[in-house]
This record gives structure tokens, sequence and C-alpha cells, in this order.
């Protein structure tokens, strides 16, 4: 289990081997990004299927919260296995399918990676902040490599916010240090109890204003459209997969650990009712995304709306706070992940077929490609939720536990049961669209045996899960008693136990 | 008997149809008529079956067992059994009518569907009924759509409206398993039929929410204008399927839970209008709005498939007034014409398509005397339409009796009469079909129509036997009823081979079949002794002479046909027709443009600040309520 | 302007006022003692590891990482891990810029007049030194590697605009080296010690140049790696193809 360290620092290492690799050697430089993050998959897989217990990486010879700790339990194996996975695929499909881009390009990938993986493992507030940028820095390079202006202008706009979101975190993080005295989340997180509750409801304004920026919620996902619209087809793919992965599990934390004290009840903090605020912000979410994606003339937009929507049903799911609700919000992002790196690797093709991203210009490329078409399909009935399909127990265990719990949460169920039909509208629009007869003959696509090989695979996993879900479950079990704090088993009482206290 | 033919049923046809994916389009037709010859087998092997369960149970999630829980029961049986038997002959008729002209991709989906429908009427646990039917959804989504936009807009409307109803019935669901701690549909009819007392309006929104689902499935008002588009725009020989089979889906819905439900209400907790509980009313309410609607818009209709579709809507609305009696007279009578509707129906859609295959046209008023070319289509048409305008000896008489008999029984004397002006009034639009499509003048273009190919043929006379069997006979449907009825609970009703007693009288089926066939061999028998004809052709006398460019009438009003009842149009012109339809085009109207003004929002780049001020602001405003 | 000026003014002076309003609300403070805070406390006593001490004394020995500059050892010590993230953040920048500006002509600037490109290789070999000096001494006087990196580049980029020089693809390689190193620094912590970034070099005196070698390493590595970044980047800049996105 100490091996978790290398989740992060491995790709790191590769990345920094690049500048001069890609100036002698290009192709090799690109091959050793794509190895490694295969490498990182596979580590992450294997310490998922070894893992036991909680276990804190202590990094410096430190202890916490003198030093930085890692804080590695079965949702972050998860969470970084996912991000693996989706980078991989991403970074496969930019490296065959995609345009030529140069080694900096994949560099930033594993930069990227590196700093997702140190988001989801540590147990710091401030290193979460320094991989929060590092994440930051290397998405708005990548989103601007898209073509032309479009990405330009999506990574300033994604910029702006997110330096807003970075200024209000590092203000939480100076009156955490300047009030509590501690930056380990665990310390914290006991410590703040006391605290004057003005000063808790800033710290958690500041905080979740800056969680969800990156967690693409209402308000803070003006950037959203114009980011995934501008960037290439595979850091679209990155952002929806590995991003918001990244994000949920913050939000997530910081919501039961930092706040919460484990899951279970109303989080309160400070003045605010945390839980409302995490309700509320994730209808809303779910409303206006799927408004805006059906009304999207823009495949690319339509989608990225798609991913606003479904996280916001994990905010919404994260507010419940029961073990039912656990358990969908990793389904949910499982199967989001998979679905839309699905999703927006076809697209991608679709786009450089077509030339263009407005879906109503793909009339027919189904009928000529028939299992790019297919894909599409596979795709949407995977975000959509249909049973037989990885979407489906993911929002059947929320709708669950939405009526299960106390409270008004059974409101936000309805909301969001109407709000899906409005998304199989305009996932059903578009995937019959590319079967329907066109005008012109369209183009056929060529695609790379990665291109099958990876889409195959995604397929295979999006039915596989629906249909035979077992295996993720038997893992996600054990989850809700790790983040409680009504046993040992939990979060805090681990991270103390670490400490020697 | 293994319980694994169970899953066979469900499994199997899904398998095919994947498999037929890959399949050239002809293959994938012989296949799917395969299918269903295994379907039908098993189905009939599995008659005396019942009781036969299989059951997956699965821990998931620590909730307790997830079952999916497969079980032969009375009244899924029966409805196996009629659908499957109406599919055999649908799969023959498509195997002639997906020759390399028309020939569709629908097979493989269709296949799917199949196990999709096995899989409704199979499931025992809320879980397994939800898997089949959200598979049933999307799969005759993609049929109905086969590739053309106009087919896919009416697909997506009933898909939008089916959704909407399937999304309630999850949560339906759901509430239903927090309440009772199970998932079987026998288990938690019992537990929401006691609720009613204890926890009134929780019974209630369950019962509500299943029964929005399965009123949108089943095209009952407000959602009844669905069947006009996707009907009529999908594939000419899956009209026949939908119409004829998929719409019963919610139908079933109700039979299994709903109307169990209400019945298994201890007496005395509802409040009784007109002898059943008011939501019963209520619901008598709604299907008869239904039919009167399906029966006006059908009487100003052009195009013969939309026609038929809303006299499906009709015909769906009768069924609905049989369920909400409450009684097993009317529950029996609902079996009775869905089983009779699936044979009708489907003989009618089948001729349809048949005609549409040979001519091309779907206009009426641009066809005319086809009878004459097409003499087998002509008689399964015929006695269609005889069926559904319920005169005997057909099955729709029977079905129909029934129907008027239950209402009688519970004095629901305005629904009565409701029911009694949308059933004569589909006379009106059924014999006009008939005329204008088949009798009437043959247009020389025409001339050449040869009859409908040999499965097609074949299909359609097995229909029309099938349409005189339970005319004559009634026994032979009604003999299952009284299974069906002892399972919920509901007292048995008297019914032999030829005989069916009702609430006011009984009638003896094969009785009035002898009458009619005597008058009929009398009147034919004064028909070839009586003058002789003399044949005139058409157009010798079709316009005396007249040149009607005179009276600036354009060449379609040539035909007598073309938009006959006009005239009595004003008379429905009070009804607010449409209304419901623009209720919906409003709302879809509104969401999006709440959408672009969302997007609106992200689009301009210099308000991004303001954009998180706004975000702090509704954190704080959120963190402080409550 | 003056506008401008004026409400950033006063946004400094707000923010700093509620700053210390806040810190001041009453409420329990957990981890202040004395009003000052434990861990802050634990790194000026240097007794992060437990045991009492006051005051840090010129020959005191194996003092946890036997710095006198107390930055240092929070930075490079104490919350390593951070700094390996900073460079990095400085990294992607550069790699930003490399993506989407760079190009493969090379420009040539003109060097300016006699007097500054005679003048220049001198000025920038003191600057050199200088900074080396800066990033050598980290752990004893105000500085470190990010100063003194950005010094050296400051000097390079002063050879570049005063004598026309090119960016060397050396940088490029010292950067690899640069970051390689410090990740090997830490894995050994790693393989000896059993903690990532672990100091695997033992500390000395403090107050002396060899005593906490495990800092000046990696200072030496840090200033390496961040000269060779912000060269590069000059470089990027100055082959930078007009008006092309890539």
């Amino acid at each position: 289990m100490k091996y978790s360290i290398f989740l992060i620092v491995a790709p790191l290492a590769a990345a920094f081997t690049i500048p001069m690799l890609g100036t002698y050697l290009p192709r090799l430089s690109k091959l050793i990004a794509a190895l490694m993050l295969l490498a990182g998959t596979a580590l992450s897989a294997w310490l998922l299927t070894a893992y036991k217990a909680q276990t804190v990486i202590v990094i410096g010879g430190w202890m916490p919260p003198f030093g930085i700790s890692l804080h590695v339990d079965l949702l972050s194996l998860i969470s970084v296995t996912a991000v693996y996975g989706a980078t991989l695929m991403a970074t496969l499909y930019q490296l065959f399918d995609g345009q030529e881009k140069k080694p900096y390009f994949y560099m930033l990938i594993l930069l990227l990676t590196a700093a997702l993986n140190g988001m989801i493992l540590t147990g710091d507030l401030f290193n979460l902040f320094v991989f929060m940028e590092i994440a930051g820095i290397s998405s708005y390079a990548l989103i601007a490599s898209g073509n032309g202006a479009a990405g330009v202008r999506g990574a300033l706009k994604y910029m702006i916010v997110a330096s807003l979101a970075s200024v209000a975190y590092l203000a939480a993080i100076a009156i955490i240090y300047s009030t509590a005295g501690s930056l380990n989340m665990a310390t914290v997180a006991s410590g703040m109890r006391d605290l004057n509750p003005v000063v808790g409801a800033l710290v958690v304004l500041l905080i979740l204003a800056s969680v969800f920026t990156e967690m693409e919620i209402f308000p803070f996902n003006s950037w959203v459209p114009s980011a995934y619209q501008g960037a290439p087809s595979s850091v679209s793919a990155l952002l929806s997969g590995a991003v918001t992965v990244a994000a949920a599990y913050v939000a997530l934390r910081m919501s039961y650990i930092v706040f919460g004290q484990g899951m279970g009840d109303i989080i309160r903090y400070g003045k605010f009712n945390v839980t409302n605020i995490l309700f509320w912000l994730g209808v809303i979410t779910v409303i206006t995304g799927q408004a805006a994606a059906y009304a999207q003339a823009d495949a690319k937009k339509m989608l990225a709306l798609s991913s606003v929507a479904q996280m916001g049903i994990i905010l919404f799911a994260i507010s419940i706070a029961s073990d039912l609700a656990i358990y969908g919000i990793v389904f949910a992002v499982i199967a989001h992940s998979l679905s839309k790196l699905l999703l927006f690797m076809v697209t991608g093709k679709f786009v450089s077929a077509s030339g263009t991203s407005h879906w109503a210009k793909w009339k027919g490329l189904g009928r000529e490609n028939p299992l790019s078409g297919g894909l599409f399909l596979i795709g949407a009935l995977g975000i959509l939720g249909i049973p037989l399909f990885a979407g489906f127990w993911g929002k059947f265990s929320i709708i669950g536990a939405a009526f299960k719990a106390p409270g008004v949460s059974w409101i936000g169920v309805y909301i969001i049961l109407a709000a899906t039909v409005v998304e199989a509208v305009y996932f059903f629009r578009l995937a019959h669209l590319l079967f329907e007869e066109p005008e012109t003959k369209p183009v056929s696509i060529k695609s790379s045996i990665w291109f099958r090989i990876s889409t195959a695979l995604l397929a295979a996993a999006i039915i596989g899960i629906g249909v035979y879900p077992a295996p993720i479950d038997k893992k996600v079990r054990k989850i809700p008693t790790e983040l409680s704090s009504k046993n040992t088993e939990g979060y805090i009482s681990t991270a103390y136990r670490a400490m020697g206290r | 008997m293994s319980p694994l033919f169970l899953l066979l049923l469900v499994v199997m046809p899904v398998g095919f149809g994947l498999v037929s994916l890959a399949l050239p389009k002809r293959l994938s037709w012989f296949l799917f008529f395969f299918v269903n010859i295994l379907v039908l087998g098993v189905v009939f092997k599995l008659k005396s079956s019942t009781g036969l369960t299989w059951d997956l149970k699965f821990n998931l999630f620590s909730t307790g067992a997830v079952s999916l829980k497969l079980a032969v029961t009375h009244l899924g049986w029966f409805f196996l059994a009629i659908s499957s038997v109406a599919t055999i002959l649908f799969s023959m008729f498509s195997l002639d009518f997906n020759d390399r002209k028309h020939a569709t991709f629908a097979a493989p989906f269709w296949m799917i569907l199949i196990g999709a429908t096995n899989g409704i009427f199979l499931s025992q646990s809320w879980i397994a009924f939800f898997f089949a039917w959200e598979l049933m959804s999307w799969t005759s989504l993609l049929i109905i759509g086969h590739g053309k936009t106009p087919s896919f807009k009416a697909g997506i409307y009933y898909y939008a409206l089916s959704f909407f109803g399937t999304m309630a019935m999850m949560a339906g669901i759901w509430l239903l398993y927090h309440r009772t701690g199970s998932w079987d549909i026998a288990t938690t009819t019992l537990r929401i039929a006691a609720d009613f007392t204890t926890h009134r309006s929780f019974a209630m929104t369950v019962t509500a929410l299943f029964a929005v689902g399965f009123l949108a499935k089943s095209a009952l008002f407000p959602f009844h204008m669905w069947p006009q588009m996707a009907h009529a725009e999908a594939p000419d020989d899956f009209s026949a399927y939908l119409s004829g089979i998929m719409i019963k889906y919610g139908i079933y819905g109700l039979a299994l839970f709903v109307i169990p439900v209400f019945a298994m209400t201890p007496k005395g907790t509802m409040k009784i209008i007109s002898g059943v509980p008011w939501p019963m009313y209520a619901l008598a309410w709604i299907s008869a709005i239904t039919s009167v609607i399906g029966t006006v818009m059908a009487i100003f209709t052009n195009d013969m498939k939309r026609l038929m579709a809303w006299s499906t809507v009709a015909n769906v609305g009768y069924i609905g007034v049989a369920l909400s009696t409450n009684s097993s007279l009317g529950y029996a009578a609902a079996l009775f014409h869905t089983a009779n509707h699936m044979i009708f129906k489907g003989s009618i859609f089948a001729a349809l398509a048949a005609v549409k295959f040979r001519t091309g046209e779907r206009e009426m008023h641009k066809l005319g005397g086809l009878a004459y070319v097409m003499p087998i289509t002509f008689m399964t048409f015929l006695l269609g339409i005889i069926a559904a305008a319920g005169i005997p000896p057909l099955s729709g008489f029977n079905s129909k009796w029934m129907i008027f008999q239950a209402l009688f029984e519970k004095k629901m004397v305005f629904v009565a009469t409701v029911i009694f002006f949308s059933s004569t009034g589909a006379f009106l639009y059924l014999f006009r079909a008939l005329h204008t499509v088949f009798l009437g003048q043959l247009s020389p273009r025409f001339r050449h129509v040869k009859e409908a190919p040999m499965l097609m043929s074949f299909s359609m006379i097995i229909l029309m036997i099938l349409m005189l069997i339970p005319g004559i006979f009634p026994g032979t449907v009604t003999g299952f009823f009284n299974n069906i009825l002892a399972s919920f609970g509901f007292a048995p009703i008297k019914t032999t081979l030829n005989s069916m007693t009702g609430s006011t009288a009984s009638i003896n089926g094969t009785v009035i079949a002898a009458v009619f066939g005597l008058a009929v061999l009398i009147v034919f028998i004064m028909f070839l002794l009586g003058a002789r004809q003399h044949k005139v052709a058409m157009m010798d006398n079709y316009t005396c002479g007249e040149d009607p460019e005179d009276w600036k009438v354009g060449p379609e009003r040539y035909h007598y046909g073309y938009d006959f009842y006009q005239p009595i149009k004003p008379l429905f012109a009070w009804m607010p027709l449409g209304a419901v339809e623009k209720l919906y085009e409003t709302l879809r109207r509104s969401i999006e443009r709440f959408g672009n003004l969302v997007s609106s929002i992200s689009a301009d780049g210099s308000r991004l600040g303001w954009t998180f001020v706004i975000g702090i602001l509704i954190i704080i405003v959120t963190g402080v309520m409550k | 302007m003056n506008k401008i000026a004026a409400i950033f003014l006063i946004g400094l002076i707000s923010a700093g006022a509620l700053g210390v309003y806040i810190s001041n609300l009453p409420g329990k403070k957990p981890f202040k003692r004395n009003g000052h805070n434990d861990i802050s406390r634990a790194y000026m006593t240097k007794t992060a590891n437990g045991g009492k001490r006051n005051v840090i004394k010129k020959g005191d020995r194996k003092l946890e990482n036997s710095s006198s500059n107390i930055v240092t050892a929070v930075v490079l010590d104490y919350r390593g891990f951070d700094t390996l993230g900073e460079v990095t953040v400085l990294f992607a920048a550069i790699a930003g810029i490399g993506l989407l500006l760079g190009g493969s002509r090379r420009r040539r600037i003109r060097p300016a007049g006699p007097v500054i490109s005679s003048m220049a290789p001198w000025i920038a070999a003191f600057i050199i030194i200088t900074s080396a000096y800066i990033f050598l001494h980290g752990h004893l006087s105000p500085g470190g590697g990010f100063p003194g990196g950005a010094m050296i580049a400051a000097g390079f980029l002063i050879m570049v605009l005063g004598m026309g020089s090119r960016a060397p693809k050396i940088f490029k390689t010292i950067e690899t080296f640069g970051g390689l190193a410090f990740i090997t620094v830490g894995v050994i912590g790693f393989l000896k010690k059993g903690s990532f970034l672990q100091n695997a070099f033992g500390s000395g005196e403090v107050g002396t140049l060899f005593g906490s070698i495990f800092l000046g390493i990696l200072y030496a590595i840090i200033g390496f790696k961040v000269a060779a970044e912000l060269s590069s980047g000059f470089g990027e800049f100055v082959a930078e193809e007009e008006g092309k996105h890539e």
C-alpha cells in the first residue's frame, strides 16, 4: 500500500523526462507517456485488489500535522483507477486517432494525471491546493491547444473562473491556518468544531465556491461549454472523464470529512446548513444543465452540459449522505466517466469526418459507419441510466436513497427524473439522426486499431457493469464505513491512529 | 418444466436480435419468424405451468436482495399467449413485406422487443418489470424512427411521454420498496391495498405514480396524442404490432397493479361514486374522454394509418372504462376486448400494409376500388372493421357487449352514454375507411395491382379466422378468465363455450352467428335470383360529362371520399381538441428557451466574474435557509 | 488608472483588516497556545519529531534538518512535497508556453550595440555567480533555489538580448535531469527510510554549508531546474512564429 505514492510520483517523473526526450526523440517521448499511463493503471488496479484497510502514508518522514500525508482508502483508489483509465484512453485516442501534437501535449497530460491523483490521495489541504493549481494550469494549456481561437477562448474563460476559485481556496486555507492552526484534513475536521460560526461559514463559502468551480456546478460552470467545445476531443474526454472524478471526490471529502465529521447527519458548519447548499445547487445544476443541453446545436457543448447535469446529480447525492447514496455516487461517477469517454471519442471522429461539430450536419454518418453510430448509442444509453447499461445502478441507488432520506430530498428526485426525460430526448435525437437518410453521401470514418480496441473495451465495460455490477459492488460496500466517523474504521480515527494520538 | 424456460423466453429473442445485427436484412427477417415460432412453442408448453418461478436474487448495496423474478401467472400467461399468437402472424406477414424494396432494419430490434415483451408479461418483481419495460421503450423508439426524420419526430414524442411515465414508475417502485421492503409485485399490491386505511396519501401517491406510467404507455388522456404520430409513421408491418400489442402494456400494468389494488381495498376506505371508488371513477372518465377524442379525430382524418391509430386510442378508452368498473365483469370485458383488439386492429393494419405494399399509397382519397384486385385483403379489412365496430358475429361484438354489461352493472349511466356515442361514431370512420379504400371506383393506375404476396395473404386469412372464432365461440377466450379473476380475488363470471352471462342478460354467440349466417344466406340467395347486373366502365359515368375544373375543384376532389365528413365538422367545433398538444408544445418550447438563456450566461466572457459572485450569493442564501 | 489603483488599495486594506478580524474572533483555537500555533512552534524550535527545545544556537548538531533558515526548512523539508508541486507548477506553465507558442523557426535577435554586447557576458557572469551563491546558501541565509534560479535566467536573458545568443538544447536536458534528480532524492528517501522525500543524508551542524546537505542538494536541484525552465521559456518566446498557434 505504501507504493501508492508512486501513483503520483511516477507520472511526474515521466513528465520530467519529456523536455529532453521531446527534443531529441519525440516519438519515444509520446510512447513513454502512454506506457507510463498504462503502468499507472496497472498499479492502481493492483493496489485496488490488494487493498486491505485504510492507510496513511507519511511524506518526508514528518508525522502529520507537521508534515504532509496521503490517505489511501477504497474510494480514493477507485477514483485513481478511474482517472488513470480515462487518461490512458484519451491519450491513446489522441496519439493514434487525433491530430499530431507536440510532446509537450503528452507531458501536460501526465502532469494533469499526477495532479488529479494528488488531489485524490492527499490528506492535506494546502497540498490539495498545489495539486489543484497544477491540474488547472495543465488544463488551460491542454484546452488552448485545440484548433483556432475557440480553444484559446475556452481556456481563457476557464482560467478566469478557476483563478477566482484558487484565490478563494487560498483565502480559506489562510483563515483555517490562522484560526485552527493546522492544515491536515483530519485535524482540521476535529479542530474546527469549536470555531466561531462566522469564521466557519466563511470557510465553507470559500472552499465550496472553489470546489464547485472545478465540479462544473451552476453558476460556476460558465466556463464549461466554451472550454469543452474549443478543446481537442481527447481533452474534452479527459475533462469529463477524469477531472470530474477528482472534483466529485474532493467535494465528497470536503463535505463529509472536513465539514461533516463523517456521513449520516445533516452537515451544519458555522452558520451554514451545508446539506442544503449541496442539495439546492445540485438540483439547480441539473435543471440548468439539461435544459441548456437540449437547446444546444453544437454536439461537444451538448455533451459538456450533459456532464454538468450528471455532476449536479452527484452533488445532490452527496447531500443525501446515506450508504445507498454513496453506492450511487460511485457507480454514477464510474458510469459517467466510461460513457462520456466513449461519447467524446466517437464524436471526435464525427467532427473530423464531417468537419463540423454542429450535430445537425451529422445526418447519416451512422449509416455509413454503423459501428460508430452503435457506439454512440451505447454511450448515450450508459449516460441515461437505462437498465442493463452502466448508468442504471447509479441513478437507481440515488433515487432510492433520496426517497429514504428525511427532509426534502424527494423533491429533488422528481426534478431529476423530469430532467432525465429531457436528457433522453436530446440524446436519442442525435443518436437517431446519425442513422437517418442523408442528402449527400457521408464520409467514411477511418479509425486505428487502438480506437476500435478502446471503444470496444469501453462499450463492453458499460454493458458489463450494467448487467453484472457485482465485482464493483463488492468493493463499494466497504466505503460508507470508511467515510463515517461513528466507528473506528473511519477516516478521522485512522488518521489520528497514524499520528499516534 | 424447468424454470429456465422462463429466462429463455426473455433472453433468447434478445440474443438472436443482437446476433442478427450483423446479418443481412432478409436473413434477419427469417430469423425473426423462427424466433417467434420458438416463443410460441414455449409459451404453449407453459400453459399448465402456472406458478413456475425463476428467481435471481443478488445482494446489491446491502439493501437486501434485489430480485429479478419471472413467474407464470394466469394474467401474464394470457397476455403472453395472445401476444405471441398475434406476433407469429405478424412475423409471417413481415417476412413477405420486407422484400428487397421495402425492407427495413427493424428485425434485430424487433427481436429484442419480443424478449422485452415476454419479460414484461413474465416479471413478478418490479425490478425485472422495470428492466423489461425500459428495454421495450428504447427498442421500439428505434424501430418507429427506422431512419426517417418525420418518423423519428413521431417516435421521440412517443418516447418522451412514455419515458416520463417510466420515470414516475421508478419513483413508485422505490416508494413501494421503502414501505414494504419487497420488490415482489404480488406482495406489494397487497400491502398497498392495506395501506389505504392507514397511510392514505402515501398509497394514493404510489398508485398515482404507477397509474401515470401506465396511462402514458396506453395512450389514455392526457397522453392520447402519440399513437396518431407513432403508429402512423412506423414501418407499416410494425404498425400492426404497435397498435395491436404494444399499446396493451399499459393495460397490462393497470390490470396487474392498479386495478387489483383498488379491488382489494377494504370496503369503506374510499369514497364511492356510482358504485366504484372515486379514483376508478376518474379513470372511467379519463377513458371515456379518450375514446371520444379518438373517435372524433378519426372521423376527420384523411390518412388511413392515422385514422386507425386514433381508432386504437378510442378502443383503449373502452378497455380503460371496462377496467374502471372494478368488477369481475368489467375486468373480464377488458381482457376480452384486449385480446380481440389485438387481432382485429392487427388485421386492419396488416391489410393497410398490404395495400401500401402494392400501391405505395397511404392517403385514402387516392385509392379506391381495391376490393376488385385484392380480395383477400379486402375481406380481412372488412372483417376487421366489422369486429371493430362491434357487430356480431365477430369477436368485437362480444367484448363490447360485455363492456356495456359491466357499465350497467355499476349503473355508470353517463359514462355508458359517452361510450355509446363513441362506439357508434366508430362506425362512421370505420366504414368510411373501408369504402374509400376498397369499394367504389378502381383508379386506372391501380388496375395492375396484384393481391398481397402469399405469406401475407396466408397470415391475413388466419387473422380472419381468429376474428371469427371468439365471435362464434366466445368461450375460447373467456374460458381463461375465471382463473385470472380468481387470482385477484374477483368473483368468477358465468361463461361456456358458446355463451356469456352479463349483468342484465346472457347471450349465446353461436346462436347469434347462426342467425347472422342464415340471414346472409337468405339475402345471398335473393341476390343470385334477383335482377341481372350490368357492368359499366368507370369513366363512363364518373363526372357525367362535366368538367370539374369549371367549379374550381382540384383533382383530389374527384374522389368522393376526400374530407368526407367535412360537413359535420362544425358540430364538433366546440371541442377543445388539440389543447393538450398545444400545452406540451409550449412546455417544450419553454424548456428550449430556458436552455438558451442558460447558455447565454456562459457564452458572454465578460460576465464570468459576475457568475462567480452570483454563485457565492446562492451559496449564502441556501446555506442560511431553514 | 488612478481609479483602479484606488480600488486595489482599498480592496487590499479591507482584505487585510478582514483577515485580522477573523483571526481574532472569539472561539477556541485548538492548536494555539500562548498565541502561537503548535505547528509553527514545532517548526521554529525544530521539535516536529517531539522533544523539547527552546532556542537554536550555532554549534547545535543533528537538529532535525539543521538548517538555520526556517523558511528553507519549512519549504524543503517539512513541506517538501508541496515544493515539488510548486516546481511542477512552473514546469507546467513553461510547458504550456512551449506547447502553444513554441515554434521551430528561430528568430535571430540582433545584438545590441558594442557597449552592451561586450559588457553583457561580464554582467551575466556576475549575476550567475551571485545566484549560485544564493541557491547554495539557501539553508543558511535568505534565498534559495527559486530566486537563485530566476536570477540565472535573468543572466541568460541578458546574454540573449545583449549578444543575441540562443537557448541551447542543453537547457531541456537540464530541466529533465533536474526534475528526475528531485524525484530520485525522494525515492532514495523512500527506499532507505520508508517515506518519500525523507532525509536520507543525515544532518550536521546548524549553520554550516554541509550541515544540512539534504536541503542543499534539493535547493541546488531546484535552482538548476528553475533556471533551465525560465531560460528555455525565454527561448520559446524568442522562437515564436508570428501569429501561429499549434
